[in-house]
């Protein structure tokens, strides 16, 4: 093994409008035999320009098959028993009744007698018959018997949650910190105050389930998640913990109609279909009913958070306390983060501690922990500078310490026309009042080799002309495919139609779950590697027939050659014979010298019409800025951000899971009562996609699912403090609080 | 008083070195556990933890799954004894 050379590289960016570039030179050591890292002089040709999504058409056309779509002859139809209570124990199971209902083919109990019954809708067995009214009339005939106990589902009131006063503050006294305090004393502007957000549940367009069949003792299961390999695993540990003889697992999720963190784990659901397949020797189909994926498939929790900070007389943070208590279920995952770049010299403290109710626990919800840490702070920030004489923009400036987000505050205000808006007056007595508000947004995640055997790709080139790259990893909707498509097609130099990209299938090379922004920045250098050493062989078969040495000849621009000898692409693969060019690249692990910057930076701004009439508010126009390292698939990083302002939207306005404290039962576990918002709730949407180049890797690419989901609440909440001129401390911004909120200014 | 001389923890930090195999977290599957942690949390991942042999948060003896209890010691452990 050679040493690997040292490059010169050229990270950063090129000036934003207005603005001052920040490129820097650096000297990276890339993995031997990887491609050379593409850099901020890269003059690409198809990254970064509007390709369309590869398989845009298909989903259009309804030719894409989903998980839901799967059928086979002779396949049963499943559904699961929930448990009606929320708290108790499970004395009795009499399934024989039901077993022997016409057109049931199997009956399966998913909780042992004596087991404990934890929230209503908690999986009590399964049945699978030939229709779903068969498995709806056998469902009618399983008796189970429950010990009752006393349940809670308001985590408001859990045993250790703090005391809230009738206006909703946290009354509890702050423990004691001498140097913060100190602090918060020689402050010269110093507030406090508490922010409440409520439970967001998962509403993936499709449900959780699967389709199962097994050929002996191997299973072929097709199941909508966001982590392929790691259910395949999961799930074959789980049938051999239930006595099954386990041979292969092989895993299909070609389309999946979202996911948002709710589809890492295969579920109950997974493995009853699996159970179900095995004992009635067909196929199985399972998909959750929309009241089952509200109520069982976990949720953003709710979160109460108290503030209190001091600034100086510069306008700078010197003093940051803040708690939060998150509901989390009957497990332990409420977490809350807050922003940490407006507070770097501040005294600070942050404190969190879980609420335990007895209703369906948190899973992680695209940024988790984010946009209700961030509602809270950046509405506090907003408060804090009013409190201090200070423009909120300004307030920033002057605290952020993250120079890529200085430059984003700077063009995005530019852009929204913040002082404009800032300074345009509502009439007094006016029924519609207008406000601005602006919001930040953090990640990290550069990606990474993974552990044990790297990421691996698949690229084929074939006689034809065409070209294949297949990853096993799955593409939740936000464009993987087309992703894999643009830096295939980059690499070899040929036109995006030219290539397949295929995802989804655990028999293609293993690759990262879909989660915490991981799945570009972790494969996009693989697929570029796969391309890089399937280009290598081609050329070594074109220096051959043209009688070149290898060196002098290169493929770009469609052509493979050197000088006047230059093949068209086309021919160039002819000569590659009837077997294809098939190689496998794999993501080599970041480079180790430290990248241009290790997380995304992004800003958002809102304006919002209130109507003092009514409480309505009506988000009008919002404009974000969004980094992702370098910008592959830029219509599809576009889609993302807007797609995560639409997301945001609704968790700001409308999104809130109501519970009926004495049953424990979800009161609007459906898209009738549980309001999401739709086409005529949304603004005027535009973003920027900040492209940044980081040399992490030979690609470069940075997470992007989460990021833009982190502002867009605190945006709007800010923007609604503007427009009314008191803060609505509690989210969603629903006409019952903001009328309050109104009440509260004239009393 | 936190964060005053920030020092980089990482998820893998905070997994405990005897946790059982059998439970599953995000950051595992995302092969993400080398990823930095932002705040004061006091265990790995988001706090999603489930059984890779119940496929829920409960694992075979009827108890949450969580980090600090899938150890040795509990009766469903599967992981490498000491």
């Amino acid at each position: 093994m050679s040493t690997p050379r040292d490059v010169e590289i050229t990270v950063g960016y090129p000036a934003l409008p207005g603005l001052e570039d920040r490129l820097e030179k650096r000297t990276v050591k890339p993995a031997e035999g990887d491609a050379a890292p593409w850099d901020a002089t890269t003059k690409f040709t198809t990254i970064g320009t509007d390709v369309d999504r590869v398989d845009g058409l298909q989903k259009a056309s309804g030719r894409a098959k989903y998980t839901y779509d799967i059928t086979f002859p002779g396949m049963l139809q499943a559904m699961i028993l929930r448990a009606p209570i929320a708290k108790g124990k499970l004395k009795g199971l009499e399934l024989d009744e039901a077993s022997r209902m016409p057109g049931i083919g199997a009956v399966v109990a998913l909780k042992d007698l004596g087991a404990k019954v934890r929230f209503v809708g908690d999986a009590i067995a399964a049945v699978a018959g030939t229709t779903l009214n068969h498995v709806r009339d056998a469902i009618e005939k399983i008796r189970a018997e429950y010990d009752l106990e006393e349940h809670n589902v308001d985590y408001v009131v859990a045993t250790d949650a703090p005391l809230l006063s009738a206006t909703g503050q946290i009354e509890e006294p702050w423990a004691e910190a001498a140097e913060l305090e100190a602090a918060l004393k020689e402050a010269k502007v110093t507030h406090e105050a508490t922010y409440r957000t409520e439970v967001q549940t998962h509403s993936s367009l499709e449900t959780h389930g699967g389709v199962a069949r097994w050929n002996g003792n191997d299973l072929e299961i097709w199941l909508s998640t966001q982590a392929t390999f790691g259910c395949r695993g999961e799930l074959a540990q789980a049938c051999k913990a239930k006595g099954i003889d386990v041979g292969t697992v092989t895993l299909h999720a070609e389309f999946v109609g979202g996911g948002f963190g709710s589809k890492f784990s295969a579920g109950i659901e997974g493995l009853a279909v699996c159970l179900l397949a095995h004992a009635a020797k067909v196929p199985v189909k399972l998909m959750l009913d929309r009241f089952e994926e509200h109520t069982t498939t976990g949720n953003r929790p709710g979160c109460l958070m108290q503030a209190r900070a001091g600034v100086d007389a510069d306008g700078r943070i010197v003093a940051w306390d803040w708690r939060s208590f998150g509901h989390a279920g009957f497990t332990g995952s409420g977490g809350v983060s807050v922003p940490n770049y407006y507070t770097a010299d501040a005294k600070k403290r942050t404190a969190h501690k879980d609420l335990n109710i007895d209703a369906d626990p948190p899973r992680p919800m695209r940024a988790p922990g984010h946009p209700q840490g961030w509602f809270g702070a950046e509405l506090f920030l907003d408060e804090l500078a009013t409190k201090a004489g200070i423009d909120p923009l300004q307030f920033r400036l002057k605290n952020d310490r993250e120079a890529i987000r200085l430059d984003q505050w700077r063009f995005g205000a530019a852009k929204f026309g913040w002082d404009a808006a800032r300074a345009r007056k509502n009439e007094a007595g006016a029924r519609f009042l207008t406000g601005s508000g602006l919001a930040s947004a953090r990640w990290g995640n550069l990606g990474g080799a993974g552990r044990g055997t790297p990421h691996g790709i698949t690229c084929r080139i074939h006689q034809d002309g065409t070209v294949e790259t297949r990853s096993g990893a799955q593409d939740i909707g936000v464009g993987t495919k087309t992703m894999m498509a643009i830096v295939t097609a980059e690499e070899l130099g040929i036109p995006v139609a030219r290539i397949t990209a295929m995802t989804g299938h655990t028999t293609d090379p293993s690759g990262p779950a879909s989660g915490g922004s991981t799945l570009t920045p972790s494969i996009a250098s693989a697929v570029r590697h796969a391309a890089f050493l399937a280009k290598q062989t081609l050329v070594e078969i074109v220096a051959k027939h043209i009688g070149v040495p290898l060196s002098e000849v290169h493929c770009a621009g469609g052509k493979v050659g050197s000088g006047t000898a230059q093949l068209r692409w086309a021919d160039a693969c002819k000569l590659i014979g009837p077997n294809p060019i098939d190689e496998r690249g794999k993501r080599h692990p970041n480079y180790a010298e430290k990248p241009f910057h290790a997380s995304q930076c992004g800003a958002q701004f809102a304006e919002v019409k209130v109507d003092t009439w009514t409480g309505l508010v009506e988000v009008t126009r919002m404009f974000g800025i969004q980094d992702c390292g370098l910008v592959l698939a830029k219509k599809q990083a576009e889609s993302q951000v807007l797609g995560a302002m639409i997301q945001g939207v609704s968790y700001a306005l409308h999104e809130q899971r109501i519970m009926d404290k004495r049953s424990g039962r979800m009161l609007n576990g459906d898209f009738l009562r549980y309001k999401i918002t739709g086409v005529r709730d949304l603004p005027r949407l535009e973003c920027h996609m900040h492209s940044i180049a980081n040399g992490h890797d030979s690609v470069g690419a940075a997470g992007l699912g989460e990021p833009p989901s982190v502002a867009t609440a605190a945006a709007i909440g800010n923007a609604v403090f503007h427009a009314i001129g008191v803060p609505v401390r509690h989210l969603p911004i629903t006409p019952d609080k903001v009328l309050a909120a109104l009440a509260s200014k004239k009393g | 008083m936190s964060n005053q001389n920030e020092k980089i923890t990482t998820h893998q930090d905070l997994v405990p070195r005897d946790l059982c195999p059998s439970m599953l977290m995000k950051h595992l599957l995302t092969h993400s556990m080398s990823e930095r942690v932002f705040d004061d949390r006091q265990w790995p991942g988001d706090g999603y933890y489930w059984c890779a042999r119940t496929c829920t948060c409960v694992g075979p003896d009827d108890e949450v799954v969580h980090p600090k209890d899938c150890r040795p010691g509990r009766r469903c452990y599967q992981g490498p004894q000491a």
